[in-house]
């Protein structure tokens, strides 16, 4: 009787899914605590000295794996330009992964694209092409694949080849891709468009941030930035000033801050 | 044992309790609820009537099986019944919160919301139904019109709720009721708040439709930075429909889920409950918006009107576009194409305006909001100087749209820029169409004075007199009296009728105020009409006089070149020259002082005093010399290059010194220039170098001249010069080759001082190096900015040229030919631009090939060399070009000749047209048998 009041009035409790383990094959999981990585095996030590278990890699299937919190720390530090102390933060993470790049449940593409952004905004052209090309050939996630295409393009303008970075932009763009990359993309060919001295075109790309991606605030100083400088340059100082007084304001933590604090003065 | 047989309760025998419920217990077990509750109630009622349960069994165990059992067969006012009785006896423990839960939920099912409310306020001191309680009391308190409870509710339960599907739910309905109580900042905070955990959202419709709500609502309340916010976070139609699919799917996991662990208990009743109306609202809101094409364009019309109102008209611009581009068909198309034409406006692109109205036009022509887009197209055009445009809008909107109330204003609009524009008889026709139209309007006064003005303009003075006389008789206290009294006296000076004209003057001076803003301009025209009756003294005086008083630049700098000219006139320089001197100390800053410096020069010169004039021109310069953005000064030390170059007169015994050395003229300019520790400043440094280069330039020391600027671009940072100085620099350092020297000082120039009457300086620069690096894209933008952007007050030829060899380049043939023709048929460009155009319209033709095209560009070639000879690149290139002209032709004596004439030509000699021209001579020879080493023209046009 007391069972049946007690299923009748039971609420079902789902406790969070917090684990980090290996899902093998088999259905067994080996958690990340008690397992190291050998030889291309997870090796799982015994209890009181009695030898070791290895399992090969190629036996995990999935990984059990909540979000590092390392992501959004690094993501966050490239925002505030600070990218040498990213990629320092992201590469762990980057390196955990690798083994299960393919997986499901694996963060590597994540960290991989977190840590090719690290590497660019240092300026480090070589090591991010690099990064971007291992991306874009161990990746499964096709999302991914655009984002570090776009790296790829963002290398050639540092490169200073607007030319061939427009052209790789009008090969990506032809796909579908979220909100962040068509953000990205609308920055990118604002920069190109600047380094015309294109002013008002490079405008009418960069404010699409604002206009139609207004949510995306891991780019929105760049944007803001792009646009602060092409309204100077297409002569219109109030709206220039604006802009950077908006980047200073809405993003003060942002890389972008301080060079629109000493922009503003100089205008 | 059936404790219930197929004959019913009459057939009953007294099964013992324990026995029945157990039966009870197997019901349920077996989902046969009905025979349950029959069993629960038999058992409650016979212990009411005094029998006694088994061991261990607590009533209110039994009460609560018997509710829960009628509640599940949603027999809930029998459940409500059977709750309230166990709640009579238990108010604590886990018991009575299960029955609290039960009472709450049928009192809820039962539609008695108050009633419901005070139950679930119970219920939340139970741990276990705490955010359960506070979810269904915020439920039933909004069913019973309670909205403070709901919220208060709420607010409680997602300040602790674990962050999920029902967390996002609630969060949901909050919002939706701080809306309704207008509690703007907390439904902002809210739906900010579920953004950012975006991933709980299960009805991301829902949350579509507040956002777009709270938006809406903020906009009314004149907050368009929060109603933009608000916008900003609706999802578009395609990304909607993505995820919500996406989540709809994972709702239906979770349903099945559910289903799949269902215990019985009322929780997971309501729960499967809940997420079964939550998909089916979520497809039917999916499906609806599937169904809307245009669903995007009615976000995008919010966001565009608001960042317009706001102040961005670009952004606004930038989805007005786009609206207008993707949903042709939609309703909100009409007011996106208004908007968008006053977006362009605002950002002052009169260019998109025009193209907006022409497709506006084309597509809506009977748009009701067209005469007011055409009205703010037109104020734009005016405030862009485009007088043309501005005309072009004001004559559609008067033609099309006669009727429309803007017309009024159109008309009169109209008046004023023909009249601005020096189209006089336009203007008085446009006027008269007003006062015709319009006789007692709103601007009736302002039609009648302005076409007085136009007749007074068009040199008819009397009849203006009478017109603006009969203007002050209508209107005697119209506010253009007063000009028009004045405007009367000038009428009479121009007429030579001096005394009418001091007359009007002395009565003018006398009838209005000493600081009359017109009061400078009638001293003026008092002071003409003095020296109209030659009294010179009485003239200074007056011009003296309206100096004091308040004066446009114009019409000051007219009332000192009068007082110049008269004080001149009877070789008092001494005063003219000490006029100039208190102008320049009294207004440092004024434009004229550099006019000033040019005057103090020129007349102390004439007194013989050339050291003291460059003395005192160099005080001016010091004053603003360490400044790069005071571009005025080089216009001064221009000036002051002028006297320094100067060979000094012959002294006293009649021998004429010898003329400075160059160390000599760079010493006394650092005497002149600079001051106390600023010798090593940058932007002085170059200014003095620029002054002595500019010394070198007039006594033709064209090395030195060059090696001066040189020292500018390779020491000093493009940051320290000012816009002058960028452009020259820049010049010569690209002639040097020294590109990216050059680059800087044009990027400088055109990022620091986009707005500098220099600034086409830069973008030619720009240009002719994307031309050299073959980037014809790049090069044709700067070309063009430095019309469109720069104004082109200085290389408007050479960025037309810059233009015109960029289509070339680029095989736009059309364009290039039209731009080359222009500048060929311009006399103001006559010299080697004229050369390069006729060869490059050759080229043109001999590009496109046919026999015609070739006899025409053998023309063009033949007359760059015949009549341009002194451009000698061009002239190379033209002998070379007609002689392949002419073996296209399959005419190889006349090629050989034209070749033989060009090696004739020592000038040509080390060009590299000249090697080419002597291969195609040794080919030909082979060709042509014996043919003579003489031209086969008399002409000295070669083979012409």
């Amino acid at each position: 009787m007391k069972r049946f009041l007690c299923t009748l009035i039971a609420l079902a409790a789902v406790s969070p899914l917090c684990a980090q383990r290996y899902v093998l094959k088999d259905g067994r999981t080996l958690n990340q605590a008690d397992v190291s990585l050998k030889d291309g095996n997870l090796v799982k030590s015994l209890a009181g000295g009695g030898g070791e278990i290895a399992y090969p890699l190629s036996q995990v299937v999935r990984l059990d794996w909540p979000e590092p919190e390392e992501l959004e720390q690094a993501s966050q530090l490239i925002i505030e330009g600070k990218g040498a102390e990213a990629e320092e933060k992201i590469t762990p993470i980057y390196r955990l992964f690798a083994p299960f790049s393919k997986l499901p449940g694996s963060w590597w593409s994540d960290a991989a694209l977190i840590r090719s952004r690290a590497i660019l905004a240092q300026g480090k052209t070589a090591d991010a092409e690099r990064s971007a090309r291992e991306l874009m050939s161990t990746s499964t996630d096709a999302e991914t694949v655009i984002a570090a295409q776009l790296i790829m393009s963002r290398v050639q303008m540092l490169l200073n080849k607007p030319d061939i970075a427009d052209a790789m932009l009008d090969e990506i763009m032809r796909k579908d891709a979220s909100s962040e990359i068509e953000a990205r993309a609308a920055i990118l060919r604002g920069d190109i468009a600047y380094a015309r001295k294109d002013f008002e075109k490079a405008l009418e790309f960069y404010l699409q941030v604002p206009a139609f991606y207004g949510t995306e605030d891991a780019v929105m100083p760049m944007a803001m930035l792009g646009s602060a400088r092409s309204y100077r340059g297409y002569g219109d100082t109030a709206r220039a000033e604006r802009a950077y007084i908006d980047i200073t304001v809405t993003y003060p933590n942002s890389a972008e801050a301080e060079i629109a604090k000493r922009e503003a003065a100089a205008l | 044992m059936a404790v219930i047989g197929s004959a019913g309760l009459q057939a009953q025998v007294q099964v013992p309790l324990p026995q029945i419920l157990g039966e009870a217990d197997m019901n349920i077990k077996a989902r046969k609820l009905g025979d349950a509750s029959v069993l629960l109630d038999m058992v409650l009622t016979r212990v009411d009537k005094g029998e006694t349960l088994p061991a261990g069994v607590a009533l209110e165990n039994v009460q609560l099986m018997a509710a829960n059992t009628q509640f599940q067969l949603q027999n809930f006012a029998r459940a409500e019944e059977v709750a309230n009785q166990l709640l009579k006896r238990t108010t604590t423990g886990q018991v009575a919160a299960d029955a609290r839960l039960v009472l709450g939920l049928s009192l809820a099912l039962q539609k008695k919301f108050a009633e419901a409310v005070p139950v679930f306020a119970a219920l939340e001191e139970s741990t276990v139904y705490r955010d359960k309680a506070l979810m269904y009391r915020s439920m039933a308190a909004q069913q019973a019109n309670q909205p403070e409870v709901a919220i208060d509710a709420l607010n409680r339960l997602l300040a602790t709720a674990p962050r999920d599907a029902d967390w996002a739910d609630s969060a949901l309905t909050l919002i939706a009721l701080q809306l309704q109580q207008r509690n703007l900042d907390a439904a902002r905070r809210g739906l900010e708040l579920l953004r950012g955990n975006l991933s709980t959202v299960d009805n991301l419709a829902g949350l579509n439709v507040l956002s777009l709500q709270l938006g809406d609502t903020l906009l009314a309340g004149n907050d368009p930075a929060g109603a933009l916010t608000a916008y900003r976070t609706v999802l578009g139609r395609s990304d909607l429909l993505r995820m919500q699919k996406k989540r709809t799917a994972r709702m239906e996991t979770q349903l099945a889920r559910q289903k799949s662990l269902f215990h019985g208990s009322i929780t997971d009743t309501d729960t499967v409950r809940r997420v079964e109306a939550r998909i089916k609202a979520t497809k039917e809101a999916l499906d609806e918006i599937a169904k809307k094409t245009d669903y995007d364009a009615t976000l995008f019309y919010r966001l565009g009107h608001t960042f317009l109102i706001r102040g961005g008209a670009w952004e606004a611009a930038i989805v007005f576009e786009r609206l207008i581009k993707e949903f042709p068909e939609a309703t909100e198309r009409e007011l996106a194409y208004s908007e968008l034409v006053r977006a362009y406006a605002d950002s002052g692109r009169i260019d998109k305006v025009r193209a907006t109205l022409d497709d506006y036009m084309r597509v809506l022509p009977d748009s009701k909001l067209l005469p007011q887009a055409l009205y703010v197209a037109a104020q734009t055009a005016f405030d862009r100087g485009r007088a043309d445009l501005q005309l072009e809008f004001l004559g559609v909107g008067i033609d099309r749209y006669p009727e429309a109330e803007l017309t009024e204003f159109m008309v009169l609009m109209q008046t004023n820029a023909h009249f601005a524009g020096g189209r006089y008889e336009e203007a008085r026709t446009s006027a008269e169409h007003y006062l015709q139209k319009y006789p007692t309007g709103r601007f009736a006064e302002d039609a009648t004075y302005l076409h007085a003005m136009a007749t007074l303009v068009l040199g008819r003075a009397t009849a203006a007199i009478k017109e603006i006389n009969d203007y002050v008789a209508k209107y005697p206290e119209g506010r253009f009296v007063a000009d028009g009294r004045y405007r009367v006296a000038a009428a009479e000076y121009a007429l030579s009728d001096y005394a009418a004209a001091e007359k009007q003057l002395d009565a003018w001076l006398t009838d209005y105020p000493v600081d009359h803003p017109q009061r400078g301009e009638a001293l003026s025209t008092q002071g003409d009409v003095y020296a109209g009756e030659g009294r010179i003294d009485d003239a200074i005086a007056s011009y003296r006089a309206a100096m004091s008083a308040s004066l446009s630049d114009d019409q000051l700098g007219y009332v000192l070149d009068e007082l110049t000219k008269h004080y001149q006139s009877k070789r008092d320089f001494n005063s003219a020259a000490i006029m100039w001197e208190d102008f320049a100390r009294e207004r440092p800053d004024h434009p004229f002082v550099i006019n000033a410096a040019y005057w103090i020069g020129r007349l102390r010169a004439r007194e013989g005093k050339t050291d003291t004039a460059i003395s005192q021109m160099g005080e001016i310069a010091r004053r603003y010399i360490t400044d790069p953005n005071r571009d005025a000064v080089e216009r001064l030390l221009t000036q002051m290059a002028t006297l320094l170059a100067r060979n000094p007169k012959p002294g006293a015994d009649g021998v004429r010194p010898p003329p400075p050395t160059p160390a000599a003229i760079a010493s006394r300019v650092r005497r002149e220039l600079l001051a106390d520790g600023n010798s090593n400043q940058p932007t002085v440094r170059a200014r003095v170098l620029f002054t002595e280069a500019e010394v070198a330039s007039i006594r033709k020391d064209t090395l030195l001249r060059d090696k001066l600027l040189a020292e500018i671009g390779d020491q000093i940072a493009p940051e320290a010069l000012s816009p002058g100085l960028l452009g020259r620099v820049g010049d010569l350092l690209r002639e040097q080759g020294k590109l990216e020297r050059a680059r800087a000082c044009y990027d400088q120039l055109v990022l620091r001082y986009p707005r500098s009457m220099y600034a086409d300086f830069g973008y030619v620069g720009l240009g002719e190096l994307a031309y050299l690096a073959g980037d014809y894209d790049s090069a044709l933008i700067h070309f063009t900015n430095a019309i469109d952007r720069a104004g082109a007050r200085f290389k408007l030829l050479e960025a037309t040229l810059g233009q015109a060899k960029t289509l070339l380049a680029s095989g736009k043939l059309s364009g290039a030919q039209e731009l080359f023709e222009r500048i060929a048929s311009t006399r103001s460009w006559r010299g080697e631009a004229t050369a390069q155009s006729i060869y490059s319209l050759g080229e043109i033709l001999l590009r496109r090939g046919t026999s015609e095209d070739l006899a025409q560009a053998q023309a063009h070639f033949q007359r760059v060399y015949i009549s341009y000879k002194k451009f000698t690149p061009w002239v190379a290139r033209a002998y070379l070009s007609s002689g392949q002209t002419f073996e296209k032709l399959g005419q190889a004596k006349e090629a050989l000749a034209t070749y033989r004439e060009m090696l004739r030509d020592d000038r040509l000699s080390a060009y590299p047209e000249t090697a080419r021209a002597r291969e195609r001579i040794a080919v030909l020879e082979l060709q042509v048998p014996s043919t003579p080493a003489t031209p086969v023209a008399t002409t000295p046009g070669g083979a012409s």
